[in-house]
């Protein structure tokens, strides 16, 4: 009977142990798995005095989503204890205005790598590019679809983009030119149009290669003039009254809206002759590649680019094989338009997750816009610039929109088409 | 046309491995035997297996259930003779308070067949089982038990499923000497599940588990060692026939119901791959019984096994992507006193079990480098972590007297506690981490009584099981001495699902059961006894909010023939 009592005793103090372990789950589990990231933003010389405390850096995981905003100290740097993993690392910043135009500095880094095989912490430099914002904005792009209420169908003939005059002149619209960036839609795969720098940081090209086509408003210099204030419509591809055929969707018959139509485009289903109030209306395609039917603008995860030819005729450039490209690391003989990223008046970039990697450049869009499938296609969703409170203020009344070329601080999601409020 | 020949190689397999261990082994000692003597041992026989019960025959030894296969040699079974079964069964399920992967309306039929018998110094065990399962308004689970694993991949789209179950287990033990007794066993369970609407999910799931032990017996003592490897390999691979443009969500949770979701094929999700969830252990037992017989006759016995095993498991894509790693431990010990006279027979079990678990996502991505594209591993990260303690206190008594109630006690009476903890921590996004303390305990109470009579008997049962649970649901902690602010704000698990478990497990629950079971006996050449038993089991829950319902029943019913 003593040998039963002490292997019960023996027992219960092996219980009890457990039970202290038990409590042990609460521990911090980021004790360990973490690398430090000190980043430190440099400013082009003549901007050094904007090295300063209270900058927002943004730190992006791709694999999760998670956004951390880290805040710089008094010399223009930051740093945080992150998980292992391959960051994602942006800023915006804006200067003071000079003649009228407000510099804006932008940076982006795909791949900071936090790796545990590294020693020590790992260091960056963000070399701050400097832009300036655009006269002419992108207000709104509608490329998601919506379904047909009658059928519960999906329908998706009917995307378009809204242009913008984000300032206080009157734009001019002719020649402007209107393109996509490579790929089409979003990917998880390296993009091949990068390259590792030296300081071993994988960044884009300082230009941008279009796919498929190029397009242009046409007129002769002030044909086609947009009021301050004032938006015009972009239509991809059915320039007709859509709500006819499906009242979820949109009229894009206006007589004051552009259309992509060329006759090359020969699929009526995807480009039925636009409506004669769109007479005049219609953009140049001054370059096509490929043999495609259709033009294919994403449903998914489009970029959409206004950029102005400088110095030569956009015909002359597109037509110089100087200014084309094959995709690198393919056999394929498909060329691009390589766009030189200052030529570019305003860029967005749309991802639909955010394990996916960047195609335009900090300087035209330091990160995305994250629209889900799950939660946006095919309900009328779209993507929109969001109001400047403050530049409106300053402005007196005058809407202006958000631009500082990051269109996750410049963009938001809309549940329905805007122009249908218009 | 594939799966009924799987079932009919099943069912040829059955019957070989029961003619194997039903048929009589060469009797050379019987030679020494005679015929009056010979022939009042099978009456013997032949009235036992009649009135048996297989279900009692691991009751007997502790080491017949434990960890070590040689404890087969156990068996109380004589000399070239066998118990066996065959049966079919049938359970239909009703009522919305089940757990949230569950059924709420079920029903699954049955083969099962069953056998422990003994030739010269070696005893065998063998089982055979095969099942088919229909599920209506099935959801939140593409695996087909969640809560074994560490993370799984689900929609939320309810859905009949169907489910088929296969079976085979065998285990073998002999006395090397009459000191040494050596054993080995083993098991294979396969399961193929599917859903029968978008969004549809193909699960395939397999199992297997392999024993192999020692034991020294001595007149006053036992002591056994044994090596168990078990592993469970699950795939899921989800798809859409339907053209009609509908996007589904996908889930993949990570612990306490955190989740990466969106559109199912999304490309941070690869639900239209293959996922699998691969877990190995790997475990030692050590056991240890003390044996004092009375002046009166009487047996007891304190059976005494400790047991460790590691666990590691691996989530992805097979042998493509690998998600995550999983890697744990589990100690458990099982304590058995038993006091047998003949006239009755007293079991004391203590069952405790304590486990710990980590869950740690692979971070990695691609890069090409000179054209060829490779995978980059940036490290580890935990994401979830899990420990339990489980504990059990039982104790039955079997009243009954007699060669006749040597396998079927006249009164059987089961009642216990049992008690349990979970601690679990989720740290799905940096530098939040959310833990959740879950306990529950429930008293239960079996009786059973047996009527004998003339060419059968009878046996009623009814029993209950009273449960209550509490804890916290989720608390929120942030790790300290973080820079910085999370933009894209605090993770949000899918509270239905929290919220729903939760509440299974700590609502005041009753769960009520009775049955009968007829036994006729078979007389001639047939050595035996038929058997057919009806039960119902209700279960109710209190205050019930997330849960369909707050009453689930089912109805079982099986008819077998003992041999």
């Amino acid at each position: 009977m003593k040998k039963i009592l002490f292997f019960i005793s023996i027992g219960l103090l092996v219980l009890s142990s457990c039970s202290d372990q038990l409590d042990r789950a609460e521990h911090n589990p980021y004790a360990s798995g973490t690398k430090k990231l000190n980043i430190q933003l440099v400013y082009p010389e003549k901007y050094a005095s904007l090295q300063r405390e209270g900058v927002t850096v943004k730190v992006i995981n791709p694999s999760t989503g998670v956004e951390y905003d880290l805040t710089t100290n008094s010399n223009g740097a930051c740093s945080a204890d992150l998980e292992y993993g391959l960051y994602r690392v942006s800023v915006s910043d804006k200067g003071t205005s000079e003649a009228g135009a407000i510099p804006l500095f932008n940076r982006s880094i795909d791949a900071v790598k936090l790796q545990d095989t590294l020693s020590g912490d790992v260091s960056i430099s963000l070399d701050m590019a400097l832009s300036y914002s655009s006269q002419v904005v992108i207000k709104e792009i509608y490329f998601a679809g919506c379904t047909n209420p009658t059928t519960n169908k999906s329908y998706y003939a009917d995307g378009y983009l809204s242009v913008y005059n984000n300032s206080d002149q009157v734009a001019y619209l002719d020649s402007l030119c209107f393109g996509c960036a490579d790929s089409y839609n979003s990917l998880t795969t390296q993009n091949p149009w990068s390259y590792l720098n030296t300081d071993g940081q994988r960044v884009l090209r300082d230009t941008i290669p279009i796919i498929e086509a190029v397009w242009q408003w046409p007129g002769t210099g002030k044909s086609f003039p947009l009021q301050p204030g004032e938006s015009t419509v972009l239509v991809f591809r059915g320039a007709i009254d859509h709500t006819i055929l499906n009242p979820n969707s949109v009229d894009l018959s206006k007589s004051s809206y552009f259309v992509c139509y060329d006759t090359r485009y020969t699929n009526k289903t995807y480009h039925p002759s636009p409506s004669p109030n769109l007479a005049g209306h219609w953009l140049n395609l001054i370059w096509k590649q490929g043999t495609s039917n259709a033009y294919a603008f994403s449903m998914v995860s489009p970029t959409a680019l206004l950029f102005k030819i400088q110095g030569t005729s956009a015909e002359n450039f597109v037509n110089n094989p100087s200014n084309r490209s094959r995709k690198p690391g393919t056999t394929s003989a498909l060329e691009y338009i390589m766009v030189p990223n200052s030529y570019v008046l305003d860029g967005v970039e749309v991802m639909s997750a955010t394990t996916q990697n960047k195609r335009l450049p900090a300087t035209v869009d330091a990160s995305y816009v994250l629209f889900t499938q799950a939660a946006n296609a095919y309900q009328g969703h779209s993507v929109y610039r969001v109001k400047d409170n403050a530049a409106t203020a300053a402005a007196g009344g005058r809407v202006v929109l958000m631009d500082t070329n990051n269109s996750s601080v410049d963009f938001t999601i809309s549940d329905h088409q805007l122009i249908k409020d218009e | 046309m594939k799966r009924m020949k799987k079932l009919l190689d099943f069912i040829a397999a059955a019957l070989f491995v029961l003619t194997v261990f039903t048929v009589k082994a060469p009797a050379q000692n019987n030679v020494n035997i005679s015929s009056a003597r010979k022939q009042k041992m099978q009456d013997s026989i032949s009235v036992l297996k009649q009135v048996s019960k297989i279900e009692i025959i691991p009751l007997k030894s502790a080491w017949i259930v434990g960890m070590n296969p040689s404890g087969l040699v156990d068996i109380p079974v004589g000399n070239n003779t066998g118990f066996s079964y065959v049966e079919s069964y049938f359970n239909y399920n009703k009522g919305g308070f089940v757990k949230y992967y569950e059924s709420s309306n079920s029903n699954d039929y049955g083969f099962k067949t069953e056998s422990y018998a003994r030739v010269k110094k070696v005893a065998m065990h063998g089982l055979m089982e095969y099942s088919n399962f229909r599920g209506n308004n099935m959801t939140f689970s593409g695996v087909v038990d969640p809560e074994r694993l560490t993370n799984f991949i689900a929609d939320t789209v309810p859905a009949p499923k169907r489910q088929e179950n296969y079976s085979v287990e065998g285990g073998i033990a002999f006395n090397a000497t009459p000191w040494l007794a050596i054993g080995g066993s083993a098991r294979f369970d396969a399961s193929n599940m599917a859903k029968m609407r978008d969004l549809r999910h193909e699960t395939s799931y397999a199992h297997i588990d392999v024993n192999f032990g020692a034991k020294y017996i001595s007149d006053n003592a036992e002591v056994g060692a044994s090596y168990f490897y078990r592993k469970y390999n699950e795939s899921v691979k989800y798809s859409q026939v339907s053209d009609d443009n509908k996007i589904f969500t996908g889930y993949w949770f990570k612990g306490l119901f955190f989740n990466l979701h969106d559109a199912w094929d999304a490309t941070n999700l690869y639900m239209e791959e293959s996922q699998y969830f691969i877990d190995k252990y790997n475990g030692i037992s050590g056991q240890v019984e003390f044996k004092f017989d009375d002046k009166a006759g009487g047996k007891w016995r304190f059976y005494n096994e400790f047991s460790f095993y590691k666990r590691r498991g691996q989530t992805g894509e097979g042998g493509e992507d690998l998600y995550s790693k999983s890697n744990g431990k589990t100690f458990t010990y099982t304590g058995k006193l038993s006091y047998d006279n003949g006239n009755f027979a007293d079991y004391l079990t203590l069952t405790s079990e304590y486990g710990r678990i980590y869950n740690n996502d692979e971070v990695y991505g691609y890069e090409t480098v000179n054209g060829l594209r490779r995978v980059v591993n940036y490290g580890e990260v935990q994401i979830f972590t899990k420990r339990s303690y489980d504990c059990n206190v039982d104790y039955r008594i079997a009243i009954g007297k007699g060669d006749r109630r040597k396998f079927n006690p006249s009164w059987d009476i089961d009642m216990g506690y049992d008690f349990s903890s979970r601690t679990s921590n989720s740290s799905f996004i940096q530098p939040y981490y959310y833990t959740q303390n879950l306990k529950f305990n429930d008293f239960y109470l079996k009786l059973g009584k047996n009527f004998m009579f003339e060419k059968g008997m009878v046996d009623i049962y009814a029993g209950g099981k009273w449960s209550h649970g509490w804890g916290n649901i989720l608390d929120e902690h942030s790790a300290p001495g973080f820079k910085g602010t999370v933009a894209t704000g605090e993770p949000v698990p899918y509270t239905y699902l929290l919220n729903r478990e939760f509440e299974y497990y700590t609502a005041n629950k009753g769960l009520y059961n009775c049955g009968l079971r007829y036994t006729a006996f078979l007389s001639g050449k047939v050595k035996g006894s038929l058997y057919f038993d009806a039960s119902y089991t209700h279960l109710h829950g209190k205050d019930i909010v997330y849960a369909e319902g707050s009453n689930s029943g089912i109805f079982m019913a099986r008819v077998g023939f003992n041999f």
